[in-house]
């Protein structure tokens, strides 16, 4: 049923991408299988997936098909899991594994070892009668959709309308640069944390545990902080199928800055094919390798490791958001030169409509809200806590779908990836 | 986890989920929405899921969207509470607390309050950067018609509504990319001979913060009647000045007769809808037209028979005092052609006017003062270039657009040939 639910949620975009999907994930399957007598066949697997997502995301006119980069991702993390063990998973357990909805489109990607220990559970749980979806996984889901939806139209939704009120006018003064440059780091946050939590939300209300994506990144003290909190599965993955095979930190200093380098630069181009892309993940990647040199986190204090981290994240964004490296140096000048504290009318304008949820944001990314929310329900097997609960998701839902009734839905920004 | 808690919790977003859905499915259909002032998307018909199964889906989540349970009271309320909270941004206007008021004679002892709004796509710098690159190509084909014909050819600008309301603003609003847009387009019409009439300079020097922000509706895109009636004559002096007219040619006051509308009629601007109606009232309504209008005569096609004035110009004013006036009610709608002719006007020349809907308020003026005014939108299906030029006789071609407008249709309609093909 899952798997018929989750066949249908794609092809409902595209029936080409559903077409696309089944082949990879049949070739996959079929390499995997052959793998268990020849291990040659898991390399041949491998280049096959990241030659078919390269193609498309590099070399299509349309671009890459809704959630390949991401399904892709899988199919290389059951070829790598199934050579470990010596043997191919059947064919249904592996093509729910891939066309999962919840995780399908952008994450969180789940390794095969994960969700094989859950479809194990799954199963067993089905067998014995006690069933696959409890009432309270169901409610624990039904949260964290709802967390994740206003996320999304609360937070996300009306920044994105700052930013594009303000983020073409960042030239007109330093203060104007940024503001703009700030509110599209908590953007892109927002927006796909929120997708995050939706998912996740509903992979529990279907039976399944997907990973934890963010953990209040922008809170870390250091660049390879924020990125252990931010996109984790990504950067998990990156671990666990590039950074440990290629020796990891095992091998000497000069070998993890090399590997390290070499995992920064394929996370640039797994987001995109232009220069600004590569250039990001290669700068992000130097400032990795300068912490780790210098022992960064462990010698300044907390509060200058926050500020560090988000500089250089901010630095990474501008990249992320601007379409050309000509674009990213103009806006670089605009950050670093030109008027001071020039007030334009965008941005105060801007400010006038949205400081609010530029407040909400700011305090919501960090952990003081989830924090104080647990403090005061310290006992969750009271009615009180679920009430209180329930109360949260009838008013975000009906908030956040009047805010969506009016604005018109946008594309989660991950999406593009 | 208390099992009742965690029922009602998932209960709340299945119900709600389920209310949304179901209330979409078995709400009434309807084809326009009223709170936004556009058609709603329609049903995809089957045939679409044979030959595009992927257009089908996207046209049946907008379809959804468009219709989804209560959306036009959702919206209303929406747009009321953004309104009453101040909001500057408000369905894509931006909305200002200030910026002068209407005359006082117009609604004396009348106070309002109703917010000046502004399109936001006049404030950012995507529209100034499609219309600086589009200037090159548009002033090119007019040099080239310009050699092809014996005729004088002017380009004129007029002051969009973020120009001349930029310093009643308060600070609000950032003028600096229309005035950047004014020396590019100078720029590019001097590149190639084009005669280019200014009057943004003159209209902001020669008129108060407050007297401009009279001559714009609050509610609308455009100016009011005053507004365009002060622009027509600043843009008659300058073709004076150029030599394109006789300075005795420029009407006086004493050639219109003034009215005010503002009491007996109520007016609907093309934002207002966006807003709710939330800041119709106390719109000021000028209106001005020839004192003597027995020798005009109208056209509505090249070489058709006379039709009524009222078929081309103020048809709003037919109608009962209930209904709204609109920009295009009150003057004209953006015609594909149409022509006044005027045997008794002070110059003895022959005009074309191709405009965009700036113009629209100030054909009045102009019938009094040329012999025969003939108007083109090009947006819109009229006889092609050459044929008014020639059969009309044109002494005096005049392109008459706002400053941050560089038109597509003007460039694509001056190329067009005889036959209907296109120069390359």
């Amino acid at each position: 049923m899952l798997l018929c639910g989750s066949l249908l949620f794609y092809a409902w975009g595209s029936v080409e991408a559903l077409c696309v999907l089944v082949g990879i994930s049949v070739l996959t399957w079929v390499f995997a299988k052959l793998s268990e007598k020849n291990g040659a066949w898991t390399w041949a697997g491998i280049v096959l997936d990241i030659a078919a997502l390269c193609w498309c995301k590099y070399l299509r006119p349309e671009g890459v098909y809704a959630g390949m980069s991401f399904y892709v991702f899988h199919a290389v993390s059951f070829l790598c899991d199934c050579r470990k063990r010596g043997r191919a998973a059947g064919p249904l357990k592996f093509a729910v594994y891939m066309t999962l909805f919840p995780k399908l489109m952008m994450g969180p990607i789940m390794t095969f070892d994960d969700f094989d220990a859950q479809y194990m559970r799954l199963s067993e749980a089905s067998a014995d009668g006690t069933g696959a979806v409890s009432v309270d996984r169901t409610a624990d889901g039904a949260f964290l959709f709802a967390l994740g939806f206003g996320k999304k139209a609360l937070i996300a939704g009306p920044l994105s309308e700052a930013v594009s009120i303000i983020w073409p006018a960042a030239g007109s003064s330093v203060i104007t640069a940024w503001a703009s440059l700030g509110c599209f780091g908590l953007q892109l946050y927002y927006d796909f944390s929120g997708y995050s939590d939706m998912a996740r939300g509903v992979g529990l209300m279907a039976g399944f545990e997907l990973p934890l994506n963010f953990d209040h990144p922008y809170c870390s003290a250091s660049v390879s902080e924020f990125w252990r909190r931010w996109h984790m599965s990504l950067g998990a993955w990156f671990k666990k199928y590039i950074y440990f095979p290629l020796g990891g930190s095992r091998k000497g200093l000069g070998r993890t800055m090399i590997n390290l380098m070499i995992v920064w630069l394929a996370t640039g181009i797994w987001h995109g094919d232009t220069l600004n892309f590569v250039l990001w993940g290669v700068g992000l990647g130097i400032v990795i390798c300068f912490e780790r040199v210098t022992g960064f986190a462990e010698k300044v204090p907390r509060a200058f490791g926050t500020v560090w981290q988000i500089f250089w994240i901010l630095m990474g964004w501008v990249l992320f958001n601007t379409e050309s490296l000509a674009d990213a140096a103009g806006f670089y000048a605009s950050l670093f030169s030109g008027r001071l504290t020039y007030v334009s009318a965008s941005l105060a304008s801007c400010f006038h409509d949205y400081w609010g949820v530029i407040l909400m944001a700011v305090v919501g990314a960090g952990p003081a809200v989830r924090d104080a929310f647990g403090e005061a329900f310290k006992n969750k097997e009271t009615l009180s806590y679920g009430i209180a609960r329930a109360l949260a998701v009838l008013v975000i839902m009906v908030l956040a779908t009047v805010v969506t009734v009016n604005s018109g839905f946008s594309a989660f920004i991950y999406t593009r990836f | 986890m208390n099992r009742l808690g965690s029922i009602i919790t998932a209960a709340v977003l299945f119900g709600s989920t389920a209310i949304g859905g179901v209330g979409t499915a078995v709400s009434p259909v309807s084809d326009f929405s009223q709170a936004e002032n556009r058609s709603l998307a329609q049903l995809p018909a089957v045939e679409v899921l044979r030959e595009d199964p992927a257009r089908f889906t996207a046209m049946l989540d907008e379809w959804t969207a468009d219709h989804f349970v209560s959306r036009e009271q959702i919206i209303t309320a929406y747009t009321n509470y953004l309104l009453a909270a101040g909001k500057k941004n408000v369905r894509g206007l931006l909305t200002l607390e200030e910026g002068g008021g209407k005359s006082g004679d117009a609604n004396e002892g009348e106070a309002s309050d109703a917010p000046f709004a502004i399109s936001s796509d006049y404030l950012f710098s995507p529209v100034f950067t499609v219309v600086r690159n589009r200037c090159g190509w548009l002033f090119d084909n007019i040099d080239r018609v310009q050699k092809k014909h014996d005729a004088e050819f002017v380009y004129i600008m007029v002051p969009e509504k973020v120009l001349s309301l930029a310093e009643a603003s308060g600070g609000q609003l950032d003028e600096a990319l229309c005035r950047e847009n004014i020396d590019f387009i100078k720029a590019g019409a001097g590149d190639h001979h084009v005669k280019v009439i200014d009057i943004c300079q003159r209209i902001l020097s020669e008129y108060s913060p407050k007297e401009r922000a009279d001559m714009y509706y609050k509610t609308d895109f455009h100016w009011n009647e005053l507004g365009a009636y002060r622009a027509a004559e600043i843009i008659s002096m300058e073709l004076a000045e150029e030599g394109c007219i006789s300075a005795a040619s420029i009407p006086t006051a004493a050639d219109f007769y003034w009215r005010d509308l503002s009491g007996a009629r109520t007016y609907m601007g093309d934002l207002s809808q966006r807003l709710t109606d939330q800041a119709s009232d106390g719109e000021f309504i000028p209106f001005y037209m020839p004192a003597d209008q027995s020798a005009l005569r109208y056209y509505d096609s090249l070489n058709g028979s006379p039709v009524d004035r009222n078929t081309v110009i103020a048809s709003g004013l037919e109608e009962p005092a209930n209904v709204p006036l609109t920009y295009n009610t009150l003057s004209t709608y953006n015609l594909g052609y149409y022509r006044v002719e005027n045997p008794s006007a002070l110059e003895d020349k022959r005009v074309l006017i191709l405009k965009d809907s700036m113009q629209n308020a100030t054909t009045d003026f102009f019938t009094v003062m040329f012999k025969e005014v003939n108007i083109v939108d090009p947006r819109y299906d009229g006889p092609l270039f050459s044929d008014i030029m020639e059969q009309r006789n044109i002494d005096l071609v005049l392109f008459l657009y706002h400053e941050n407008n560089v038109s597509t249709e003007l460039m694509n309609y001056i190329k067009r040939e005889p036959e209907g093909t296109v120069q390359p």
